[in-house]
């Protein structure tokens, strides 16, 4: 955590902090060094100085929250089956990690799933996982065989042939199509 | 006072219906741009049905430094198409120099933020060519200054000549996570300033209120919406509800609801 060269203003800090599970980690623990550290302008201190490290962190939930909202467009079958898993799962991920624009819901929950695959890879469905990396590697064309657990009946497996097209320049929502041939 | 609501997707076939005691909608900015999904010439059928105000989420007025050109641009477009009677944005900030933030987070009530909201303010307004409306959001830090928050809203609101979009339940939720008396706070503000309130119930977690933008509004939003409506020349109220939207009949009743405060029985 160096001091940058520059003194920053409150909303440079603030936003770092919301970001940045481990600052407010830091910050909690000793106030006057993270703020000495991040280099806050003198006139700003005060109202850092002043925060309370329970909002501070629920503020900083009320973010993960919208994320995990928008990384549900992405993935909501995998989400389904982490059930009252998927905001402990998410949020101990999230926490850590702060995906980069452009396409940020795309790139968290290919980051999300990433994390998954790692810790509890069952939970991961699989075409949310292609068409994760289909839009990731901007493909023009790719074709999955996919092996899908059956709702109906217990141990019933069935395939299913995922065609993914991607018709315009702009890759993540909105430009691609998803064809689904159930066999 | 006209009352209205919130134009959501999953609500629009029975906004077109033209529901009783819908006699305006909120439009999010966001929600028009480029690839949100929105049919064609969605606006123009909408404006010709309603009285329009477009809100924004995103313009984060409260970032030091120049207003994403970008945006405002798209912002502006939207403005054109729907023709609102006025705009609005949060007295808040979404994004800083170093990356986006997602969603709205409290400014500290200084002088140096008045400056800076309401310049950015005044860009909007007259980049788009309508009266702008700031609004209070709810904040789950306390954020100190060299304001009281009332202070620092009236002083913004002067300096950027603009009125006030009073979130009624915005302002219960501080006053019940914070510790104070909502009503004492609105009798700071310059009453002529407050020119919309947006309302919908609030949620708990724990012993925490929250924005859920989720619940039927409870008779407490009802009494505190109808003290600001009787000292303040409030002109539209809008329901603003987000999520588990319920059916019809329901939206019909929390119409109502928010007729009667202007018009108690
Ligand atoms: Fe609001």
């Amino acid at each position: 955590m160096p001091a940058s060269a520059a003194p920053i203003d409150f909303t440079t800090a603030f936003g770092r902090l919301l970001r940045d599970g481990a600052l407010r980690d830091a910050l909690a623990a000793n106030p006057r060094r993270v703020v000495e550290q991040l280099g806050v302008r003198e006139q700003d201190r005060p109202a850092l100085l002043h925060l309370v490290p329970a909002d501070l962190e629920y503020q900083a939930e009320i973010l993960l929250r919208k994320r995990l909202g928008v990384v549900r467009e992405f993935i909501p079958e995998t989400l389904r089956r982490l059930a009252g898993d998927a905001w402990p799962r998410f949020h101990h991920y999230a926490r850590r990690h702060w995906p980069d624009a452009p396409h940020s819901g795309l790139r968290d929950a290919h980051a999300f799933a990433g994390f998954l695959q790692a810790t509890q890879p069952g939970a991961i469905c699989d075409r949310e996982w292609n068409r994760l990396e289909f839009f990731r590697k901007q493909q023009r064309l790719a074709v999955h065989w996919v092996r899908r657990r059956g709702e109906d009946r217990a141990g019933w497996w069935r395939g299913e042939l995922q065609l993914l097209v991607r018709t315009g320049r702009q890759a993540g929502r909105g430009a691609e199509w998803l064809l689904h041939f159930q066999l | 006072m006209m009352t209205g609501l919130g134009y959501r997707r999953e609500l629009a076939a029975w906004i077109a219906t033209q529901p009783r005691g819908v006699e305006c909608l909120e439009i999010t900015a966001e929600h028009f741009y480029p690839g949100a999904g929105a049919p064609p010439g969605q606006l123009a059928r909408l404006a010709g049905q309603y009285h329009l105000f477009v809100h924004g989420l995103g313009l984060s007025l409260g970032t030091p430094g120049p207003l994403d050109r970008h945006q405002l641009d798209q912002f502006a477009r939207v403005v054109q198409a729907a023709n609102p009677d006025w705009i609005s944005e949060h007295v808040a900030f979404t994004r800083t120099a170093e990356g986006d933030l997602g969603y709205l987070n409290p400014v500290p009530p200084t002088r140096e933020m008045v400056r800076i909201v309401a310049e950015h303010a005044r860009e909007v307004a007259e980049r788009c060519g309508k009266p702008i409306l700031l609004e209070n959001i709810t904040s789950h830090v306390r954020l100190p200054g060299e304001l009281a928050e009332t202070d620092f809203l009236n002083e913004l609101c002067a300096r950027a000549d603009c009125g006030l979009l009073l979130d009624v339940t915005n302002l219960f939720i501080n006053s019940r996570n914070h510790g104070f008396d909502p009503l004492a706070w609105v009798r700071e503000l310059e009453p002529r300033r407050i020119t919309q309130l947006h309302i919908v119930g609030y949620s708990r977690a724990g012993q925490r209120y929250t924005d859920g933008h989720a619940e039927p509004i409870q008779e407490e939003l009802i009494e505190l919406a109808r003290a600001i409506v009787s000292r303040a020349p409030v002109q539209a109220i809008i329901l603003e509800r987000d999520e588990d939207f319920p059916e019809p009949r329901e939206l019909e009743v929390e119409i109502a609801k928010l007729a009667r405060i202007s018009r108690p029985d």
